[in-house]
């Protein structure tokens, strides 16, 4: 039945938005969303201690056709209800999962290290598939969505951190670029070569997963993340509404080369490029604002690998004449770069 | 030999097969299955099969899809249609879908068969090939949207959410009764989700993935009340 008014409705849907899933229905990160999930009401509900001699990690892997996969691999047994019930004998095992935890099949695995886990996922011959790596001595999670990715840290009680409104968000967005795309070791990994300024081929695409991932993971309550959204100007790299506030940003992200592939071949960017680069991504927020919602908030935010830290005035001045928040993220090439950044 | 090669007519085309909302009704029966597998659900029963579509009859007017039967009947063991059987039973003539574990047995309602569906490699070729296809991009991420958003609900309930959807569970619609989805404005799935959309506008405005998903666990939760 209909809730008798809207009171009841609006409280349902706050609860709703906030469980809703990142991406369009078989991205890889809301499997990676949906297993942080779980283990963190596992974690909740088991207050466990882990003795030296007591296995302290599992691994689950995302299978596009779990049953198929499980069958061909020994020793997997179907987990029944796993998603309802949280069951507490969880460590020392392997898990085959579909996206969306329906149907998972575990194992025992006797590992002692999160790299003897790694290695048991390759020996599988899994290594493509994203997996989510639990060390329930720390509580906390690692995931990665694709074999060349870095396991990123996730901690298991993030949501302690407090409510994010949207005034802390520019804070939040600094602390994931020193984070995830400052420097060469950050968890993006942006560079292939930073000696000679050659990023990642799909570095946006990369810092959008990471984003989204890093933003929804730690502010779960009090945010509804949407990668890819689809608005009637476009495709937004990312919305973000803040659940309590009822408000939305817009975000467009870009990469300033000093470098780009084409074909085989690399060429260097022109400033002139760089430019049209910069403002394309001003416009792109702005057009999605307005489609939207004509008073909100756009972000344009620029992830610079020209390696020259310096402003790039047309953009910025772009920027402010059409009231999109315009954001420049510098790439250090090494760690004692970005430290040395801080004296001035 | 020769001469019997000859004198054999090409094969006739039959009229049914070409109909146009038969092919429709399929590639819906398809793609469901093999997005199913996916999502983790296969083997699945006839009885929430059909459950099943009864669901991605209800919210297709969301994405503008074009469902394979706009009308059900209230049956005593749930929604069931006719014409989706008849697919499904095509689809494993065809071998693009298996069938197991085939029961015919009695209860309290009568005689009834049960089985269980799954997808053969033939079928999950030939519905990446649909899936490339405009007509099968378009109705293929609408079924995706929906089969995975049933597929994160609480697996005990999976087969009593479809009963108690609005639409079904309806004041005054009882057993016997003709629940139609012709008209929009008489859609209680889509009114609904047009609440939720007057509500948190900012959040649900073009967000039609969004409001699926919080319809299938808004059903949830009052069944689980």
């Amino acid at each position: 039945m209909p809730p008798d008014d809207d009171d009841d409705l609006r409280s349902f849907l706050d609860s709703e938005l906030a469980d809703l899933p990142v991406g369009s229905a078989e991205d890889p990160v809301n499997f990676v969303e949906e297993v942080v999930g779980w283990l963190t009401r596992w974690a909740t509900t088991y207050d466990v201690e882990i003795g030296l001699e007591k296995p302290a990690y599992c691994c689950f892997v995302k299978c596009d056709r779990v049953r198929e996969v499980a069958e061909t691999q020994e020793g997997f047994s179907l987990r029944k209800y796993f998603r309802d019930d949280t069951p507490q004998n969880l460590l020392g095992q392997i898990y085959l999962c579909s996206p969306t935890l329906q149907s998972v099949f575990s194992r025992d695995v006797v590992v002692t290290s999160i790299d003897d886990l790694e290695k048991e996922v390759t020996r599988l011959g899994l290594t493509e598939h994203a997996i989510v790596v639990f060390n329930a001595a720390s509580k906390q999670a690692f995931w990665r969505y694709e074999a060349t990715a870095e396991l990123v840290p996730i901690k298991l009680d993030a949501d302690a951190t407090g409510q994010l409104n949207s005034e802390g968000f520019d804070e939040e967005l600094t602390r994931f670029h020193v984070e995830c795309t400052a420097t060469p070791q950050g968890y993006v990994r942006p560079w292939k070569s930073a000696k000679k300024l050659l990023t990642k081929d799909d570095l946006e695409l990369e810092i959008g997963d990471h984003l989204c991932l890093f933003l929804k993971l730690k502010h779960k309550k009090w945010l509804l993340v949407t990668r890819e959204s689809f608005e009637p100007t476009g495709r937004a790299d990312l919305k973000v509404y803040f659940i309590a506030e009822r408000v939305s940003f817009f975000l467009e992200l870009k990469v300033f080369r000093a470098f780009e592939r084409s074909g085989t071949t690399v060429k260097s960017v022109s400033q002139n490029e760089t430019i049209d680069w910069g403002k394309m991504g001003v416009a792109q927020a702005h057009s999605y604002r307005i489609a939207n919602e004509p008073t909100g908030v756009a972000y344009a935010c620029c992830y610079d690998a020209r390696g020259t830290d310096s402003e790039i005035d047309e953009v910025k001045d772009y920027a402010e004449s059409i009231n999109v928040r315009y954001r420049r993220y510098f790439i250090y090439q090494s760690a004692e770069a970005f430290q040395r950044s801080f004296i001035r | 030999m020769k001469d019997n090669l000859k004198n054999q007519r090409p094969l006739s085309t039959n009229i049914s097969e070409i109909d146009i909302a038969q092919i429709r009704a399929r590639v819906w029966v398809l793609l469901a299955v093999e997005a199913s597998d996916r999502a983790g659900l296969l083997p699945m029963g006839k009885t929430r099969f059909h459950r099943l579509i009864f669901l991605s009859n209800c919210l297709a007017e969301l994405y503008d899809a074009t469902p394979p039967a706009k009308r059900v009947l209230k049956y005593k063991r749930g929604p069931f249609y006719p014409d989706v059987q008849w697919q499904l039973d095509r689809l494993t003539a065809m071998s693009l879908v298996r069938v197991e574990n085939l029961l015919i047995a009695e209860d309290v309602h009568g005689p009834w068969m049960e089985a269980d569906y799954s997808i053969t490699e033939s079928g999950i070729s030939t519905a990446e090939t649909i899936r490339a296809a405009p007509v099968g991009r378009a109705t293929g991420l609408y079924i995706d949207e929906l089969i995975f958003a049933f597929s994160r609900l609480a697996t005990r309930q999976l087969d009593e959410i479809p009963l108690r959807e609005l639409n079904y569970d309806a004041p005054g619609i009882a057993e016997g009764a003709l629940i139609t989805f012709e008209d929009r404005r008489s859609n209680l799935a889509v009114r609904m989700t047009s609440d939720f959309e007057r509500l948190a506008p900012k959040a649900l405005t073009n967000r039609f993935r969004e409001k699926l998903q919080i319809y299938l666990r808004y059903i949830e939760k009052e069944n689980a009340a």
